[in-house]
């Protein structure tokens, strides 16, 4: 009686999901889930019931999402959207049950929902262990407590060397540096990038890049408009809505969820929008951007992943105009200059810089959009300012993930997280994604 | 009588404690479950190294000021006997303490890291 009623209750309650993203567009379900009551995005896998798999695993990753499928506490289940589930990852013990098979993402939040009230009325079992249970470094020491290794910290007592000291970067007091890689599914990171790190207490002091992040999907529009004329507002709304849909993100990071759901929602339904509805778009883009100014959503990112003029210069696009480089392909097109365009630029190029360009440009680009709208300006171009950098018939945006190299060591985990969410680090696809 | 009760009563709290422990008890985590989360990928060196307590300094500075206060009850006991003789004792006292004040602050101690 007593469990039946807790059951219930529980099923009542928001289903916490961890998503694991693979390649092809899988930010677009991340913020459709996001939006949708009664599902609780969590950002580790300890915290969820559910494992929702979006978009194709390759097959060098199914280890790390086998590592992250059996980190879920009982009872548990894994869904796959997008593509299909990895069958080294399921192991030869079982095959994935057809329920598990999510064809479209519009289906996923009902078939979340169904799927927790079955693993909790128990018409549903939980999913075992992936990876077999037994110490993943087991123990080598000599003697009960390694006293009879080697040298003065007892050899290799658990199968993994001890942390060693090495020169701190903060203070100079040298201390053990913790070595461990991270990816290609934590929540902090562009889907599908891997590294191996050392950090010293809280303070990155290397980061080697071991797998680059999967690339984005650019939306079709920016692609046509290399080839064939396209209505100039279309491409500015579809820039709006990356940008909102970036900024959303950095704002989950920062703790602002319900901000971060409020932009979601602006962003949402961006591709159908009306001349008409352009103007109350940008009063409410206004008023989200005072409330995260009181809230010191920019203030928070001062003199945080500052870029030099040469990194700056690498990434161009949104990133190089937060430095203060005048660079925009928009500023050569005759369509753009005939409606006004302008260059607008930051002058710090760090985390605060890049949040305030982002929304300089989801403003510029409504008022652009509504002029263009009104006039029906098309455009064909051989060179496409995208919202993450030029997009030419030869090149599409590249990967920066080699960069964070140089860039990440020095930084406290909080502040590599900040700026790896306000950089768009992936390389850009030609295709339109899964969508 | 009142020493049997005085054990009796823990000796049988004691019991009911770990039986209730026993029974909520969930499953003990299995190997891959209890492994540390870093979104797939794994730790290559040991979790057993040193933090920097960036907070120690100031912990510190907190302690020597608390025993400060506490030498100042008995000399105001003292004061009241002693008069002007006992106030630039403990004036001297607090200037040695300002000075070190004044150093930490240099050294950036007040600084949150």
């Amino acid at each position: 009686m007593a469990v039946s009623l807790w059951q219930r209750l529980a099923a009542r309650a928001s289903v916490p999901v961890f998503v694991a993203s693979g390649k092809d567009e899988p930010d677009e379900i991340q913020d459709m889930l996001w939006q949708t009551g009664r599902i609780k995005l969590v950002f580790t896998p300890r915290h969820a019931s559910l494992l929702v798999v979006t978009g194709q695993i390759p097959v060098e990753q199914s280890q790390s999402l086998a590592i992250i499928h059996d980190q879920l506490p009982h009872p548990r289940a894994t869904l796959w959207c997008g593509g299909q589930p990895c069958f080294e990852f399921i192991a030869a013990k079982r095959a994935p049950s057809p329920q598990t098979l999510v064809a479209s993402a519009e289906d996923l939040p009902q078939r979340i929902k169904e799927t927790q009230k079955q693993l909790l009325s128990g018409k549903r079992q939980s999913e075992p262990d992936l990876n077999p249970d037994r110490p993943p470094a087991p123990w080598q020491g000599k003697g009960d407590h390694g006293q009879g290794g080697e040298g003065m910290m007892g050899g290799k007592p658990y199968g993994r060397p001890m942390a060693m000291m090495e020169a701190d970067l903060r203070d100079g007091l040298m201390l053990d540096a913790l070595e461990f890689s991270v990816g290609p599914f934590y929540h902090g990171l562009p889907a599908g990038l891997m590294a191996s790190v050392s950090l010293q207490g809280d303070v990155i002091l290397k980061w080697q890049v071991e797998s680059p992040p999967f690339p984005t999907a650019l939306p079709s529009v920016f692609v046509r408009a290399l080839h064939q004329d396209t209505p100039l507002a279309d491409l500015e709304i579809w820039r709006v809505r990356v940008h909102l849909q970036r900024l959303a993100r950095m704002m989950a990071l920062d703790g602002l969820d319900c901000a971060a759901v409020r932009t979601l929602r602006l962003a949402g339904p961006l591709p159908c929008i009306t001349q008409a509805g352009l103007g109350a778009l940008q009063k409410q883009v206004g008023s989200l951007e005072k409330h995260l100014r009181k809230r010191g959503f920019f203030a928070l990112g001062a003199g945080i992943g500052e870029l030099d003029a040469q990194q700056a210069n690498l990434m161009g696009g949104y990133v190089g105009r937060a430095c203060g480089m005048q660079e925009d392909a928009r500023s050569t097109s005759k369509p753009y200059q005939a409606l006004g365009f302008t260059v607008s630029c930051q002058d710090k190029g760090d985390v605060q810089s890049r949040r305030l360009q982002l929304f300089a440009e989801v403003h510029q680009a409504i008022a652009l959009a509504a002029k263009a709208g009104r006039e029906e300006v098309m455009l064909t171009h051989e060179e496409i300012e995208t919202p993450v950098g030029r997009l030419t018939k030869r090149q599409a945006p590249k990967d920066h993930s080699e960069m964070l190299q140089s860039l990440l060591p020095g930084m406290e985990w909080r502040e590599a997280l900040m700026t790896l969410a306000s950089l768009p680090v992936a390389g850009a696809t030609r295709e339109g994604g899964w969508q | 009588m009142d020493l049997a009760n005085l054990l009796l009563i823990p000796l049988i709290a004691a019991v009911l404690i770990l039986a209730l422990e026993k029974c909520l008890r969930r499953n003990h985590s299995s190997y891959p479950q209890a492994r540390p989360y870093s979104g797939g990928g794994d730790l290559s060196s040991h979790a057993w190294c040193r933090f920097h307590v960036r907070y120690y300094p100031m912990a510190l500075l907190l302690i020597a000021f608390e025993m400060e206060m506490m030498f100042m009850y008995p000399w105001a006991v003292v004061y009241v006997a002693e008069g002007i003789k006992a106030l630039m004792e403990m004036g001297m006292f607090l200037t040695i303490l300002a000075l070190g004040i004044v150093y930490a602050w240099r050294e950036g101690v007040f600084r949150w890291q």
